[in-house]
């Protein structure tokens, strides 16, 4: 069941002295089950954020919808569902960290007993129970990062929308924010979140959409997304003379060798079929074939790097 | 309504831990301080002094604490991107402003009773009499004219920078205060040929609220009749909550369509 659904969503803004208009968002369709990890993916300025903002009716798009948890864009929200963690985000530094969530919980209409409660148990989940008294602005960027996230989660939602939720956070924090996401699924909560790391991505996402310059490049499991993407075959031989590894290149990408084992990267299955019946028939041993994709982040590169 | 009031409680918490609340406080304190000096020098006089410095001291403060922390409430909100979980967590525009509107009265109210108070205890300290009813009118009138100058700042600050709104705030106060002048001297213009000036300072007559209603200050001070009770207690104050309603009307319709980047 779909928890978000976005049709058509387009955004355009005025800018510059003569109000010239920009497109930041075209025609955005997009779909989001329920208890999954949906990462989307962008370069600066592709348009994540503000379909973010959109969605949030923090601004409003130029054409197009959307439904979060049923309700469509312009109705009524359900507000309560619903936890958001902006990109770098910026807090109240006049309040400390029990404060400003009793701040939040007070928006919700919680009562002062259970926001207090919920409270102490979401500072104690992010690791900031000693510095609940602290004011904000003396925490440090990864402190405020997962003082945001508490704030998401205050009023307990079953769907999350985090802007960036890595940025800022040392890798131990990082690690930290990657379990927190992973027990929020388990949960059965849905997380929506938009990011630059992209090994996080592929550990933690069901599916991804990719977007740029506002328009959505490609959108699906990481496994079919790097499948589709350019493949290799890798072949370990052993038992290859140096006579013999000089008629590779006939069928070979690139080779290597390290302590005796010689690694050869053809482009297809044929050419490393190839390969290996060569390296056979001269008497060498196939030690390993496998096929190799890339990672993310080289299919990222690729495709938006094409497109820039 | 408790999104309202969160939002108020919130604005109010920033206002008076800013230390920009406790400066403006202290100056008005020397200020009462002042006045007691003043008023040991001026043989006969000493009440009126110390009333006369006392309510200008509120006066005055209370505009500057309205202006200096009222330009950065909104603004800052936009500036920071606060806002965009204020409005995620489903307040909408319009509680947005009346929350922010609401604090900063709260916050202007708590300054102008706390220095109305210190003004009384003065006064019964130095001359064992208790406060006239015509001084807790006076201060009572004044929490009217500063309601309309915190509308006027929330709805300047909503569209604007904070020095602008400051400025804007300052030039609605000034042509506010001398709103019966700016028709006499229309008259006077009229009568001299130059019409189009005097159809714009009637304009600014019609358009801007009349502030010169809620300063009884000279009367008080020289023990004067304050006028008709009926329009002390209930015109003006009501004068200034349908002003006050108007000037946040316009606020929450420039702020309803409005895209936050």
């Amino acid at each position: 069941m779909s928890i978000l659904r976005i049709q058509n969503l387009t955004k355009e803004y005025a800018t510059g002295f003569w109000g010239r208009r920009h497109r930041a968002l075209s025609g955005l369709n997009l779909e989001v089950e329920e208890g999954e990890i949906f990462g989307f993916l962008g370069p600066n300025g592709a348009g994540k954020t503000t379909t973010i903002k959109i969605l949030l009716r923090i601004i409003f798009p130029t054409s197009g919808t959307a439904w979060l948890l049923d309700k469509e864009l312009g109705e009524a929200p359900e507000v309560h569902k619903i936890g958001y963690m902006p990109e770098n985000p910026y807090f109240y530094r006049f309040l400390n960290g029990m404060e400003f969530l009793l701040f939040y919980a007070r928006l919700a209409g919680m009562s002062r007993e259970d926001a207090r409660k919920k409270a102490a148990r979401l500072l104690d989940i992010v690791g900031l129970k000693q510095s609940a008294k602290v004011r904000i602005s003396d925490y440090s960027k990864g402190m405020v990062t997962r003082v945001g996230l508490a704030q998401a989660l205050i009023t307990e939602p079953s769907l999350l929308l985090l802007d960036e939720p890595m940025s800022g956070l040392d890798p131990i924090g990082r690690m930290e924010m990657r379990d927190l996401i992973m027990e929020l699924k388990e949960q059965k909560k849905t997380i929506f979140f938009c990011s630059h790391i992209l090994a996080d991505v592929e550990m933690l996402c069901d599916r991804i959409a990719i977007l740029n310059r506002g328009v959505l490049v490609k959108q699906g499991t990481v496994q079919e997304i790097l499948a589709a993407g350019k493949s290799s075959y890798k072949i370990s031989l052993d038992g290859v003379t140096a006579q013999t590894v000089e008629r590779f290149s006939q069928f070979v990408a690139k080779y290597d060798e390290f302590g005796g084992i010689v690694h050869l990267t053809t482009e297809n299955q044929e050419q490393a079929q190839k390969a290996a019946e060569f390296a056979l028939s001269q008497g060498a041993r196939v030690l390993e074939m496998r096929p190799e994709h890339g990672t993310l982040e080289d299919y990222f590169v690729r495709e938006v790097g094409n497109r820039e | 309504m408790n999104k309202i009031f969160a939002i108020a409680l919130n604005t109010y918490k920033e206002a008076v831990r800013n230390k920009v609340f406790y400066l403006i406080l202290l100056f008005a304190l020397i200020l009462l301080g002042v006045s007691l000096i003043l008023a040991s020098l001026a043989l006969g006089q000493d009440d009126r002094i110390i009333k006369h410095i006392g309510l200008m001291a509120i006066n005055i403060f209370g505009l500057m604490l309205s202006m200096f922390v009222g330009v950065n409430v909104v603004y800052e909100e936009l500036d920071k991107r606060t806002i965009y979980t204020i409005i995620a967590s489903g307040v909408t525009r319009t509680q947005f402003i009346l929350g922010k509107f609401l604090g900063l009265f709260i916050t202007v109210t708590t300054n102008i009773v706390i220095m109305g108070g210190l003004l009384c205890l003065l006064l019964w300290i130095w001359k064992d009499a208790n406060p006239s009813p015509s001084l807790i009118m006076a201060i009572f009138l004044m929490l009217f004219e500063m309601m309309i100058v915190t509308a006027l700042v929330v709805l300047f600050s909503s569209f604007s920078t904070p020095v602008l709104s400051a400025v804007l705030t300052f030039m609605c106060w000034i042509i506010g205060r001398m709103s019966e002048d700016l028709w006499e001297w229309s008259i006077r213009l009229i009568d001299q040929g130059a019409k189009g000036v005097a159809y714009l300072l009637r304009g600014l007559y019609f358009f801007l609220p009349n502030l010169a209603i809620y300063n009884v200050q000279n009367q008080v001070v020289h023990h004067e009749d304050i006028g008709s009770l009926g329009y002390a207690i209930f015109i003006y104050p009501l004068a200034g909550i349908v002003y006050t309603a108007l000037l946040l009307w316009i606020a929450t319709v420039s702020f309803s369509g409005r895209d936050f980047k």
